[in-house]
């Protein structure tokens, strides 16, 4: 697991590490029942508040991402055989998605191009080495 | 993630069979007689008194510690073969159970009988272990050869690689984070120590030293509870062991001249797994057979074992350029 801060990114710490877990576990690089760093080992190698470290924690534990209890090692929880209900996917993407489309239209973008920005991102995961 | 076993448990029957034989023999001849003598003179008598328990607990959780180290060298052995080789170490659980299973048996009989004079059983001893290792070397030959693939897969390094540069030249601190923590560690961290506690608690009145002795390597068992952590930063290269984390090395990246991917053997290069030492390098790994090997500026050279060298190997050397 590779994880770095970086000082210039407006997103709060624990947002930078809550998504670059998520993308490691996206690349296979995190698989479901590895360990995560305690948050002491984590915080102290990284130069970062203890709180920051827990409060990452505890957001993947909400979605469910990471599994762990009081005083237990975090470990990636187990993944979704199946994908989420749509419902569920509205309520998570629908308005980041919609987030996008807005600041996409703001950039000149037409649907088409948004949908070829997309496509090629997916593109770029798929062929991405682990 | 799911173990498979290269070495087929089924090479641990006799062990198993043996087992199953002496505890079905004590439940059949209950009840036994309480307080029964547990201790004997050289000549077969009676010394010392206490619960028959006492006997039939020790032979199973002796018996059972020998069979799960057995599964562990045994694996251990047959994940470093490159081709089919007989392995003697795999005789060790079938011998050992076979002759405290016999001994319990002519134990417990003895107990039944009434006459409490118990002469060691010798030859009935030497006999049980000897049919045991021939069935034990015949399973052994049957064994099937199967090769450990699992630490040969290469991976492409070149995103990895970008990515670390990326984060060195922007001066930004980073995080590589890895864990060895195998299955037969875990036993040795959780289940192998719950039993000598069992054991130690059971032997406590009559034994109480062997008690003590018990409870504290159970206790620094417990204590490797998580495996090897292997983490780098901008600064170090460090390995971290157990439950409490204690650091095994401690590398500043600013002293390390050169790291290479190596491979090795197990057995062969360092005679097991953990904090091994040879003439070339001081190792820390619980599985695999590769990993880093870095040369500091003293000259010295270490290796540190990975499930993913090509990662680690890029990373240090990309940090220390």
């Amino acid at each position: 697991m590779l994880l770095s801060i970086n000082e210039q990114d407006p997103r709060p710490v624990y947002v930078q590490i809550v998504n670059q877990i998520k993308e490691q576990i996206q690349r296979g690089n995190l698989k479901s029942g590895d360990e995560l760093p305690s948050v002491r080992e984590l915080a102290a190698s990284l130069g970062i508040n203890m709180h920051t470290v827990r409060r990452a924690y505890g957001v993947l534990r909400d979605q469910k991402i990471l599994a762990f209890r009081l005083g237990q090692q975090a470990k990636v929880a187990k993944l979704r055989s199946q994908p989420a209900s749509g419902e569920e996917v509205a309520a998570v993407l629908g308005e980041r998605l919609q987030e996008l489309l807005t600041e996409a239209f703001l950039l000149g973008l037409s649907p088409d191009d948004f949908r070829n920005l997309v496509n090629a991102q997916i593109y770029k995961l798929k062929e991405q080495p682990k | 993630m799911k173990t498979k076993f290269i070495h087929p448990l089924w090479t641990h029957i006799p062990a198993i069979l043996a087992l199953l034989a002496a505890v079905v023999f004590t439940l059949r001849a209950m009840p036994l007689p309480d307080p029964a003598p547990l201790h004997f003179t050289w000549s077969g008598q009676p010394d010392r008194y206490g619960s028959p328990w006492m006997s039939a607990i020790w032979q199973a959780a002796i018996s059972v510690l020998c069979i799960i180290l057995s599964v562990v060298l045994d694996e251990a052995w047959a994940r470093q073969e490159r081709q089919k080789t007989f392995n003697w170490i795999s005789l060790f659980d079938d011998v050992t159970v076979a002759a405290l299973a016999t001994v319990q048996i002519t134990y417990v009989d003895m107990l039944a009988s009434s006459n409490y004079v118990y002469p060691f059983p010798w030859a009935w001893t030497i006999v049980a272990a000897a049919l045991a290792a021939g069935l034990a070397i015949v399973l052994e030959r049957m064994r099937p050869f199967r090769r450990y693939e699992s630490s040969l897969v290469i991976e492409d390094m070149g995103q990895v690689k970008v990515e670390v540069s990326r984060i060195v030249k922007a001066g930004q601190p980073l995080f590589y984070w890895e864990v060895q923590n195998p299955t037969y560690s875990r036993v040795l961290a959780v289940v192998v120590p719950l039993l000598m506690v069992v054991v130690a608690v059971t032997a406590w009145t009559e034994v109480p030293w062997f008690s003590v002795i018990m409870a504290l390597v159970g206790i620094a068992l417990a204590l490797i509870y998580g495996g090897f952590r292997t983490i780098v930063t901008r600064e170090a290269v460090m390995v971290r062991m157990g439950l409490l984390g204690i650091r095994l090395l401690r590398l500043k990246t600013s002293d390390i001249t050169s790291v290479e991917l190596h491979s090795f053997s197990p057995l062969k290069d360092f005679g097991g797994y953990g904090i091994r030492f040879n003439r070339e390098m001081k190792a820390y790994f619980l599985k695999g057979d590769r990993g880093a090997k870095i040369t500091a500026r003293t000259g010295k050279k270490y290796l540190i074992g990975s499930d993913h060298p090509e990662r680690l190997t890029t990373v240090i050397s990309t940090i220390i350029g």
